[in-house]
């Protein structure tokens, strides 16, 4: 059970979810539901106001360190270095969460080829596509496998193909490793692609959770989740952010790409 | 308790060393950061050192003015770089850090490290210029080791401000 304020607004009101072992776990809300506000708390990078949580045994207020040796994070900012190779950024991360020496090279190796990268890994990122970002990006956050990983818009500002391949790799991560995730997102195709279950967010609460199927069935038959969404928040889904968010999804990869 | 010192000091390290890493794939910034040293021993030193009224009790104005050229260019190089690892919070590479096992502590101690050897680089090619221009320049051992450490702790210091 977890509350966040911000002065006198209530950025996430008293939200209590449970992720099974091993599920994809998609949150969706209009922007300033509050996602980024829970991301940012299970993640221990912004401690709650009041109530706490547990992953994989762990408790993110008492015992955060043992938390993040446990989960990986998956920013919607752009998280990986331009200025090195894919292999140099994987070292990074292996480094930062104290991988074996012996243990460092294949992994990252192997990190590489499941991630189809295996062939641009001695290039610089900056020559990176968006999806290759993603999927560097990704397999960086993996590297230690963490039981848990967080996903925040794993494909804004990507072409369809791009996105495919991202969606591809994470399920295949998810066979492989067991993974339990939880996704943030706006694209309900992605939702319906990957996500076992969703959970609505909407003014910091959960308005509704459940498998994509139950939540079309208990707005009617033939409904989208497009209109589980509307139905729920009252909101049609077109309002993309604020300047500021817009400003930096669409200059980050442009910056990069 | 000794494993928790060697994870801090790989951890210290890695962010070090991807810090030169990146300097190594473009040395152009060490050449344009050389630029300044440059212009002011060889253009501004040699006419001011024409200036009577500038001489320093005896000693010739251009071995008085290259001390303070290597602190100033060790100094600006170092803030600039401390001002780049703030761009870098504003891109999502500093969440990486955050959200790994790293203390705190090995982000900033790792910074300042990298820090201290890109003030090295620019020390030396302060030195290399000093010789070159006849600069008289003490090579005792001592008097290098001092002016090292004065350059290492200076940058290490110096670009940490910003990011504290």
């Amino acid at each position: 059970m977890l509350t966040r304020r911000f002065g006198r607004k209530v950025a996430v009101n008293a939200v209590s979810i449970l992720a099974a072992h091993g599920e994809i776990l998609g949150r969706i809300g209009p922007n300033g539901a509050g996602e980024s506000t829970l991301i940012k708390m299970l993640t221990t990078q912004l401690p709650p106001t009041s109530g706490s949580a547990a992953i994989a045994g762990f408790d993110i207020v008492r015992e955060p360190a043992e938390v993040r040796r446990r989960i990986g994070y998956v920013p919607q900012l752009l998280s990986a270095d331009g200025s090195l190779t894919g292999y140099e950024n994987l070292l990074l991360s292996a480094r930062l969460y104290t991988i074996p020496r012996a243990e460092r090279r294949p992994r990252i190796q192997h990190a590489l080829e499941v991630m189809g990268l295996a062939e641009v890994g001695g290039h610089l990122v900056q020559r990176y596509s968006g999806g290759m970002l993603r999927r560097l990006e990704i397999a960086q956050s993996m590297l230690h496998r963490p039981p848990v990983l967080f996903m925040d818009e794993p494909t804004v500002g990507l072409d369809p193909m791009a996105r495919q391949s991202v969606w591809h790799h994470v399920r295949q991560l998810k066979a492989a490793l067991r993974t339990t995730m939880l996704i943030t997102t706006h694209y309900m195709e992605e939702v319906d692609e990957l996500c076992d279950r969703i959970a609505l967010i909407h003014d910091g609460q959960i308005a509704d959770i459940g498998t994509p199927d139950e939540l079309k069935a208990r707005v009617g038959p033939s409904a989208t989740l497009d209109d589980v969404f509307a139905h729920l928040t009252g909101v049609e889904i077109e309002s993309q952010g604020s300047y500021r968010e817009v400003q930096r999804t669409r200059a980050s990869p442009r910056g990069h790409g | 308790m000794l494993s928790a010192t060697a994870d801090f000091g790989l951890q210290t390290f890695a962010v070090a060393d991807a810090d030169i890493r990146k300097l190594r794939h473009d040395p152009v910034e060490l050449v344009t950061r050389a630029v300044q040293p440059v212009l002011w021993l060889v253009l501004f030193g040699q006419v001011m050192a024409q200036i009577r009224g500038l001489s320093v009790n005896g000693t010739h104005y251009l071995d008085f003015l290259a001390a303070g050229i290597l602190a100033q260019s060790v100094l600006f190089a170092a803030i600039f770089y401390g001002i780049s690892a703030i761009w870098e919070r504003d891109l999502g590479v500093v969440h990486r850090y955050l959200v790994s096992p790293a203390p705190r502590p090995a982000l900033v101690i790792g910074k300042a490290v990298s820090a201290s050897v890109r003030g090295l680089s620019q020390a030396v090619i302060v030195y290399l210029l000093a010789l070159a221009m006849g600069i008289n320049v003490s090579f005792q051992p001592l008097h290098m080791a001092g002016a090292a450490a004065f350059v290492a702790l200076g940058s290490g210091l110096f670009s940490t401000l910003p990011v504290s």
